[in-house]
């Protein structure tokens, strides 16, 4: 049974119709990835299935449960998470903090116990920073664990976005572009972390991403977009040697890739 | 010797604050403090109360309260209404005063939290600058609504207001004040505020409750505020409607940006400060307001990020590795029986 | 009816004192995205010195006024040196402070103010004390529908309209104009395609200070009085109204200063602290209903 069923999502910004007609049923555990050209209405649809933007139409049902009209906390709390494109970390915190904000909401000490700073508050927090801090092991991050997130190197920012998703405990890691503006050597890392992660975490992935040698080998899905409209959809082999795929998107950009 | 070490680190503050207290009460003994600095220093005591409060909104929050002199305004008249209306020349009063003065207090916090909820509510869903200036239209109706109620004085105010807080007093609650805030900062509640001071959309993304968070935000910086004001009432013993204007919250604004908002350090420094300055500068008469208006724009234009610069001292902030350290008194709990039933 | 009418009367000449002030609110926050707190004190400056111009060309004082032309230049010499002073503020205290958070462009603002206010205080040839202000406009009463509403108030509220559609025509079809409204969309931008910005910031702050002298003028003129503290309420009333019309925005300083005055005189009229608070209850139920102003526009972070 797939665990997120998307059907018929589309969303009407004035007259300009953004995303006509989404539909996917995400397995527990796939890795999706959704590509397209520029403006194709990506970055759209995870608003969307982040509460952030409410759809025109259509139906989000995580479980069972309809999640259209919720608010993104609920989103998150219900456990669909993403990460930014535009990288949003809380800036002037350390990553520790950082990664320590996203379990806000797992938190049952009471306002009380952390005004007083109880034994019980303190012996939580302790927890909590040994969780967070084998998650940052996990992502080689543990040694900058007290730096300001503003004064991280541009990679580590992107890891530690995920590092963050992750302490929700999601069940749907939503990726905005997790290697975009990074070097080679680092995109090998990133496709190493995230294949990593589906095995640990026991999550599903919705990926969106422009680097189609970093998309093919780990996506087990790929659906094409292109001015809001599903252009095709399968496996990262049929998709690449759909012809509407090359001319509309791929051009002849992956085959430079590929060669 | 380790556990000395730690002992003198833990309670090393509270220590120095009975020192200073002591030091303070010989100053007065010996007359070099006269009762007129002892009032300066009480008032320093309030302000420092209300620009921490004012900091857990606009620092640590990310909101911008502009009319913090409305909370404090409710808790000044909440706490009199008390002590003056209700229980003033009573048996009860006479026999416990202090029970009559911290019930006035808590009724005057909770008065301004309670406020602080009602307008919280509705416009916490404004951002910025007309979330601020609706908090500065709220100061303001609060004021005119204190000099439209007769009973309470009306424009003229209330007079009489038992003196019942000391320089003591004060010292205990701005110690108070400043070691609930800390930890609280230094929790889940404090990240959740500082997260969304970083970056709203994050952290609703993260599954926050903004909403929740800003009004609460909100309502224990307003019920800290109530407390001051109601210290504040109990100090001058006279408080009128026109006390409590936009200048006040203005004042208070001054003082944490100019002691560098996001800070406790700060806020104490800046309070403190600019409280004593004006005082020191009266031998200039008129122009002591001159000096001290340049003195400000000087501050913030060569050292914007306020007197201490976001720095914290060290017992006014909580490390990570503090969490580790041995407890002082019995065995170290295993920590992870809590969070994972025992797993680790 | 009578008295509704004389209330309208009066309305619209405090409203155009907010309006015109509100303006000058409304100008610096669109195009430098601070709050000028000292704002109201550049009326105070205007009243100020008008009040010292006037003195100085007592000699052509005949019959309790002044002559047309020597009103005209009177009121342009404190126009001049508000906008200056406007200006030099700017440059000296917020200039450096442009690309700090906003609120310690705040903060600076409230110590400018409360240097505004206390300097001229402090000096012996002005001091805190408040000085009647000398009568520039000719005086009559006219009585409509049984309402008398005199000459000054009608010079005040037809120079407030002029000055507002002046500045109007002037943002929507000058050079200058055009590069204001492109600073104050994108400053960066703008100095990218070879726009002054400090020039333009700095012309902002003129017009600014410019206005608010005619609006401490007609103040003053209606209120025959002038002292140090005049221009901190007042300031703060006309943010009001520049936030209940949509802040950045000219037409809504305008409408929001007139709404303002007129809701004041005739709140007051049941009660003067209701008066006074009229202007805050109308700001929060206009903000809770509208969250940007009147005519403000809302603007969504992009995601």
């Amino acid at each position: 049974m797939s665990i997120l069923e998307v059907s018929n999502l589309s969303i009407r910004f004035g007259g300009l119709l953004a995303v006509d007609d989404f539909n996917l049923s995400l397995e527990r555990n796939e890795l999706v990835a959704v590509i397209g050209p520029n403006g194709a209405g990506k970055t759209t649809i995870f608003n969307m299935l982040t509460g952030i933007y409410r759809p025109t139409t259509g139906t989000i049902t995580l479980e069972g449960e309809n999640m259209v009209g919720l608010k993104p906390y609920q989103f998150a709390q219900r456990g669909i998470t993403r990460t930014f494109q535009n990288i949003r970390l809380f800036s002037n915190a350390s990553v520790a903090d950082n990664v320590k904000m996203a379990a806000t909401m797992h938190t049952t000490d009471n306002l009380a116990q952390c005004l007083l700073r109880t034994p019980k508050m303190v012996r939580n927090e302790r927890a909590l920073d040994e969780k967070v801090m084998r998650l940052l092991e996990r992502l080689n991050m543990a040694d900058k664990a007290n730096l300001l997130a503003k004064n991280l190197p541009y990679g580590d920012q992107r890891r530690l976005e995920i590092a963050r998703a992750l302490m929700t405990d999601p069940k749907i890691l939503l990726l905005d572009e997790p290697v975009a503006g990074m070097i080679t050597t680092e995109l090998e890392e990133m496709a190493q972390l995230v294949k990593q992660i589906r095995e640990d975490f026991d999550v599903s992935i919705i990926m969106i991403e422009h680097h189609m040698n970093f998309v093919m080998p780990i996506a087990d899905r790929i659906k094409v977009l292109d001015f809001g409209k599903t252009i095709a959809e399968g496996t990262p082999e049929v998709v690449q040697k759909d012809p509407k795929v090359i001319e509309a998107y791929l051009g002849g950009a992956y085959q430079n890739v590929d060669a | 010797m380790k556990k000395c070490l730690l002992l003198l680190k833990k309670f090393g503050p509270l220590l120095g604050s009975i020192l200073f207290y002591a030091l303070i009460m010989f100053l007065r003994r010996e007359k070099i403090l006269n009762g007129y600095y002892m009032q300066v220093l009480m008032f320093a005591g309030v302000n420092v109360m209300m620009t921490v409060s004012l900091n857990l909104v606009n620092g640590f929050t990310g909101q911008f309260c502009i009319g913090h002199a409305g909370f404090m305004s409710l808790g000044a008249y909440g706490s009199a209404v008390i002590t003056t209306l209700l229980f003033k020349g009573t048996e009860f009063a006479a026999a416990a005063p202090i029970a009559v003065f911290l019930l006035g207090l808590l009724c005057g916090g909770i008065a301004a939290a309670l406020v602080g909820v009602l307008i919280g509510v509705p416009s916490l869903k404004l951002k910025g600058d007309y979330l601020a200036i609706v908090t500065l239209a709220f100061g303001e109706i609060v004021r005119a609504l204190l000099r439209l109620i007769q009973p309470i004085g009306g424009a003229r105010g209330m007079i009489g207001i038992p003196n019942y807080a000391n320089f003591g007093w004060i010292m205990f609650f701005v110690v108070l004040t400043l070691w609930l805030v800390r930890n609280l900062i230094y929790s889940p509640f404090g990240r959740a505020f500082i997260a969304i001071r970083d970056n709203e959309i994050a952290a609703d993304a993260m599954g926050i409750n903004t909403t929740r968070y800003k009004i609460l935000s909100f309502c224990i910086a307003a019920f800290i505020a109530g407390v001051a004001g109601g210290l504040y009432a109990h100090v001058l013993s006279f408080i009128q409607p026109d006390s409590f204007s936009f200048t006040k919250s203005s004042d208070f604004l001054v003082y944490l940006y100019a002691g560098g908002s996001g800070s406790l350090t700060g806020s104490v420094i800046g309070a403190v400060l600019l409280t004593i300055l004006p005082e020191m500068l009266r031998f200039l008469a008129d122009w002591r307001l001159v000096l001290y208006a340049l003195i400000l724009v000087c501050v913030m234009l060569y050292r914007s990020e306020g007197l201490c610069g976001g720095k914290e001292v060290p017992f006014l902030r909580i490390k990570r590795e503090s969490l580790y350290q041995e407890p002082l008194f019995g065995r170290r709990r295993a920590s992870s029986e809590h969070e994972e039933g025992g797993q680790a | 009816m009578a008295t509704i009418l004389q209330y309208l009367v009066y309305g619209l000449q405090l409203g155009s004192v907010y309006a015109l002030l509100a303006l000058g609110y409304t100008m610096v926050y669109g195009i430098v995205g601070m709050i000028n707190t000292a704002h109201g004190d550049f009326l105070m400056i205007g009243a100020l010195g008008t009040f010292f111009i006037a003195k100085l060309f007592e000699n052509f004082h005949v019959d309790g006024t002044y002559p047309m032309l020597i009103v005209g230049l009177i009121i342009l010499i404190a126009m001049v040196i508000t906008g200056g002073i406007a200006v030099g503020v700017e440059a000296i205290a917020y200039r450096p402070l442009r690309n700090k958070p906003r609120m310690i462009a705040l903060i600076t603002a409230v110590g400018v103010s409360m240097f505004l206010e206390n300097f001229p205080r402090a000096l012996p040839f002005i001091g805190p004390n408040p000085r009647p202000f000398p009568t520039l406009f000719i005086n009559r009463t006219f009585r409509v529908l049984g309402a008398s509403i005199t000459s000054t108030q009608v010079i005040m509220i037809v120079l407030a309209a002029l000055t507002m559609v002046a500045l109007d025509r002037f943002v929507a079809k000058t050079k200058i104009g055009g590069q204001m409204r492109a600073v104050s969309m994108d400053k960066d931008a703008a100095n990218l395609m070879g726009i002054n910005v400090n020039k333009v910031i700095s012309i902002t702050f003129f017009i600014g200070g410019a206005l608010a002298a005619v609006s401490g003028i007609c103040y003053a003129s209606a209120y025959p009085q002038v002292e140090v503290y005049m221009g901190s309420w007042l300031g703060n009333m006309s943010f009001v109204a520049a936030v209940l019309g949509g802040i950045g925005d000219i037409r809504g300083a305008m409408l929001g200063g007139f709404i303002l005055g007129i809701a004041q005189i005739f709140a007051t009229a049941i009660n003067s602290t209701f008066g006074y608070a009229v202007g805050f209850i109308i700001l929060i139920i206009i903000l809770l209903v509208k969250p940007a102003g009147i005519m403000g526009k809302l603007t969504i972070e992009k995601v």
